[in-house]
C-alpha cells in the first residue's frame, strides 16, 4: 500500500501545483487584461501604475494560493482519520500550529524592534538607574505573555506589543520625543516629532490588526476542517477542486465577519484607520511645510477657497429663491398708456 | 488509491482541471474580442431635464401610452452610480416600470470632485431633491409626486418626505436602511453603531481625507466578504467566459461595482455619524438644514419594499419603519433575494416592476 501511495501523492501533489499556479496565473492575466482595457497606448504613466497594481494583486493571489495549498494538503492528511473514526482532532491541532508559528515568524517585527529597543535600554541602563526599573517592570509584565504567545495564543501578541510600547517605548524615546523644543526649527522639529509620533502609533496599531488578520487565518483553516469532517461523518462528499475552494472561501469569510462583529477586534481595527489617517494628517502637514518653501498652493488653501464658493454659491442660490418668490408673489405692473 | 481520492478522485481532477483549461482558453477569445466601449451601463433612452451643479434630473423616454397621471422620481444612494436601476436590457427596473406606463424620473448626482467637499446633506436634500421635486411638480403643475427611494436614496427620501410631506403623494422605499443599530451586520458594526469613533472616527477621516475616495468604499464593502467577493468570484470566472453575453453581464455588473464616486466629505460625515453612529434618523434627532426630521410627519402611503437575504440592509432594519411613521397606508413587501438581487435577479424584475405599479394605481 505504501509503495503504491507514494507516486500517488507525488503525482497529487505535483498536480495541486500545477492547480494552484494555474489558479495564480489566470488571476494575474484577468487583472492584466483589466488594467489594460480602457487605457490608451500612449498612457505610459497608467500602464506602469496598472502594472504594479497587477504585481500586488498577483502576489495577494500567490499568498492566498499558499493557504488554500496548505488547507488541501492537511485535509488530504486529516481525511483517512476522519473516516476510521481516530484522533483527526490532534492532526489538526498540529496543522494550526504550523499556521501559528508562521504567524510568530512575522510578528518577529515587534520583537525584532524589542530587540533593538533592548540594545537601546542597556545604554540608558548605564547611565541611568531609572531604565533599569523599566526594563525590569517590561521583562516581568511581559513574561506571561510571552509563554501565552508561545503556546500560540493571538492576543498575546497584541499584549506584548501593548507593553513594548506603553513600558519601553513611550516612558523613554517617546516622551523625549513629545518634549517641547526649542531654537529656531522649534515649530519644523516639532511638526516632524508629531509626525514620527502619528507613524509609531500607526505601526502599532497596524501590528495588532496584522495578528487579527493571521489569527482569523488559524480559525479559518481549522473551521474549514471542521466543515469537511462534518461533511464527511454525513456521507456528504466534496467531489471537485472548485468545491473545496468554495468551501474554504466561505469559511474564511464567515471567521472574517464573526471576528469583527465582535467588540475588541473591531476596536483594534479602528484603532488601524484611526492611526493611519492620522498618520495622514501629519504627512499632509510635512507636505504644506515643503510646499510653502517652494511658494506652491497649498491644500489647505484650496480647501479654504472651496468653502468660500461653496457658501457663495449656496447664498446666491437662496437669493435667487427668495427673487423668484417675490416676483411670483407680487402684482404685474398694468400696462403704462401710451401717450398719443 | 490515495485517502483523499476517496472524496476527490485524480482522473476526475484532471479532467476538471482540462474542462476548466478549455473554458479559459475559450473564454480568453472572447473577453480579448471585448472593448472598453461595448460595457455599457444605463441602456434605456433619457434625457436631461434639470441640471444644477453637478446634479442631473433625467426622464426616461415613455414606452408606451402614460397609465399614470403622476411621474415618479427615482432616488438612489450617493454610494456608486445610479444605473444600477438600469443595469442592461432585461434586467432594468426603469425599462419595466415604463412599459408598465409610468412616468419615470432618475436624480444623477455625477461624481462629486474637491470643491463639492463642504456639501452637506442640507444640500442634497433641501437642495438638489427638493428643486427636482419642484422642477416636476411645476412641470406638471400637481402639488405632489410619488417618490422611489433606493437604499441610502430611501433613507433620503424618508427625510425628504417628513420635512416635505405636502409635495409626495406616494413613498416607496427600497432596501432603505431604516435603524441603523444593527450589531450584528458588518457594515453598520464596522460603521460604529456599537463603537462609534472607537470602531471609525469619522471627523478624522473627514479632516485627513477630504471627500471619502470611491476605491475606500470599495475596499469596505469587498470586506464585508473579502474571499468570495474578491477571489472566489474571479476562479468562477471560467464558466462563464464561453458566453460573450454572459461575460458582458457579468463586465456590466464590474463596472458598476467598481465605478464608485467619491463621497463629499461633509455628507458623509453626517450620515455616517447621525445616522450609522448614533441612530438618529428613529430617534426623530436628525438635522437637516434647520429642521428636525420626524418621521411621524409621514403620512402619505408608504411601500416598504426589502430583501430578505440582504447582507447590507437587514430586513429588520428597513422593516422597522413601519413603528415610526404614521401612515395608516403602510404595505411591507419583501423578496427572496439580496440586496444587489433586487436589481439584477430575473424573479424580481418580473415581480417587482408591477407590484410597484399596481401598488401606485391604487392610490392614484
Amino acid at each position: 500500500m505504501e509503495n503504491e501511495t507514494n507516486p500517488w501523492n507525488e503525482m497529487a501533489n505535483q498536480w495541486v501545483n500545477t492547480w494552484t499556479q494555474s489558479g495564480n496565473d489566470i488571476w494575474k492575466n484577468w487583472f492584466d487584461l483589466m488594467s489594460g482595457s480602457g487605457v490608451s497606448e500612449t498612457d505610459k504613466n497608467s500602464q506602469s501604475h496598472s502594472g504594479g497594481i497587477t504585481e500586488q494583486m498577483a502576489k495577494n493571489q500567490a499568498s492566498l494560493m499558499r493557504f488554500l495549498q496548505f488547507s488541501f494538503e492537511a485535509w488530504k492528511d486529516i481525511l483517512p482519520k476522519v473516516e476510521a473514526g481516530t484522533n483527526w482532532e490532534q492532526t489538526l491541532e498540529n496543522y494550526s500550529q504550523q499556521i501559528r508559528q508562521q504567524m510568530e515568524q512575522y510578528m518577529s517585527v515587534p520583537t525584532k524592534m524589542t530587540g533593538s529597543g533592548s540594545t537601546m535600554g542597556k545604554l540608558y541602563m548605564e547611565q541611568m538607574q531609572k531604565f533599569n526599573q523599566m526594563w525590569m517592570n517590561y521583562s516581568g509584565a511581559a513574561m506571561v505573555p510571552m509563554v501565552e504567545a508561545m503556546m500560540g495564543k493571538s492576543e498575546a501578541f497584541i499584549e506584548l506589543n501593548n507593553l513594548y510600547w506603553e513600558q519601553l517605548y513611550q516612558p523613554s524615546l517617546g516622551n523625549l520625543l513629545q518634549s517641547p523644543m526649542f531654537g529656531i526649527t522649534r515649530e519644523l522639529n516639532s511638526t516632524l516629532m508629531s509626525h514620527f509620533q502619528a507613524w509609531t502609533n500607526f505601526y502599532r496599531a497596524s501590528n495588532d490588526y496584522q495578528v487579527v488578520l493571521a489569527d482569523i487565518q488559524v480559525r479559518a483553516f481549522e473551521k474549514l476542517i471542521e466543515k469537511l469532517a462534518e461533511g464527511v461523518s454525513k456521507g456528504e462528499k466534496v467531489e471537485t477542486w472548485r468545491q473545496f475552494q468554495q468551501l474554504w472561501s466561505v469559511a474564511i469569510d464567515d471567521v472574517f465577519e464573526e471576528t469583527f462583529c465582535s467588540e475588541d477586534k473591531l476596536k483594534i481595527r479602528g484603532r488601524f484607520i484611526n492611526s493611519l489617517n492620522a498618520y495622514r494628517l501629519e504627512q499632509q502637514k510635512l507636505m504644506e511645510i515643503s510646499m510653502r518653501s517652494l511658494n506652491l498652493p497649498l491644500r489647505s488653501e484650496i480647501d479654504e477657497m472651496h468653502k468660500t464658493i461653496y457658501q457663495l454659491r449656496k447664498e446666491v442660490k437662496s437669493l435667487k429663491k427668495q427673487i423668484s418668490t417675490i416676483t411670483a408673489s407680487s402684482p404685474k405692473p398694468e400696462s403704462i398708456p401710451e401717450v398719443s | 488509491m490515495l485517502p483523499f481520492a476517496l472524496q476527490m478522485g485524480l482522473e476526475d481532477l484532471t479532467e476538471e482541471y482540462a474542462d476548466l483549461t478549455e473554458k479559459i482558453v475559450h473564454g480568453m477569445d472572447n473577453l480579448s474580442s471585448l472593448r472598453e466601449e461595448e460595457i455599457i451601463v444605463g441602456v434605456t433612452p433619457k434625457e436631461a431635464v434639470y441640471q444644477e451643479d453637478k446634479v442631473t434630473l433625467y426622464r426616461f423616454e415613455p414606452k408606451v401610452k402614460k397609465t399614470l397621471s403622476v411621474p415618479l422620481l427615482i432616488v438612489y444612494a450617493l454610494v456608486n452610480r445610479p444605473f444600477m436601476v438600469d443595469l442592461q436590457e432585461g434586467r432594468s427596473l426603469v425599462a419595466n416600470l415604463l412599459s408598465l406606463g409610468l412616468d419615470v424620473y432618475l436624480i444623477d448626482w455625477g461624481y462629486p470632485t474637491r470643491s463639492d467637499r463642504w456639501l452637506t446633506l442640507d444640500d442634497y436634500i433641501n437642495g438638489y431633491i427638493n428643486n427636482c421635486v419642484d422642477f416636476l411638480r411645476d412641470h406638471y403643475e400637481l402639488d405632489k409626486i410619488n417618490l422611489l427611494g433606493v437604499c441610502q436614496g430611501g433613507t433620503f427620501s424618508l427625510c425628504y418626505s417628513s420635512l416635505y410631506p405636502e409635495k409626495v403623494q406616494n413613498l416607496i422605499t427600497m432596501v432603505a436602511p431604516v435603524n441603523f443599530d444593527m450589531p450584528n451586520t458588518l457594515l453598520n458594526a464596522r460603521g460604529g453603531c456599537t463603537l462609534g469613533p472607537e470602531a471609525v472616527d469619522i471627523d478624522l477621516m473627514v479632516e485627513a481625507l477630504g471627500n471619502i475616495p470611491g476605491d475606500y468604499l470599495n475596499i469596505e464593502f469587498l470586506m464585508l466578504k473579502p474571499l468570495q467577493l474578491g477571489y472566489q468570484k474571479y476562479l468562477d470566472l471560467p464558466e462563464i467566459m464561453g458566453s460573450r453575453d454572459k461575460l458582458l453581464n457579468f463586465l456590466r455588473m464590474e463596472k458598476w461595482i467598481f465605478d464608485s464616486p467619491d463621497q463629499a466629505g461633509e455628507t458623509y460625515r453626517q450620515f455616517l455619524k447621525d445616522f450609522y453612529q448614533e441612530n438618529k434618523l428613529i430617534k426623530g434627532e436628525v438635522m437637516i438644514g434647520d429642521s428636525r426630521v420626524d418621521l411621524s410627519n409621514i403620512t402619505m402611503p408608504v411601500l416598504n419594499l426589502y430583501a430578505e437575504k440582504d447582507h447590507l440592509v437587514p430586513p429588520s432594519s428597513s422593516l422597522a419603519l413601519e413603528e415610526y411613521i404614521s401612515s395608516e397606508d403602510y404595505t411591507a413587501k419583501s423578496f427572496p433575494v439580496g440586496h444587489i438581487g433586487m436589481y439584477v435577479s430575473g424573479k424580481v424584475q418580473r415581480d417587482l416592476p408591477p407590484t410597484i405599479v399596481d401598488w401606485l394605481k391604487v392610490r392614484e
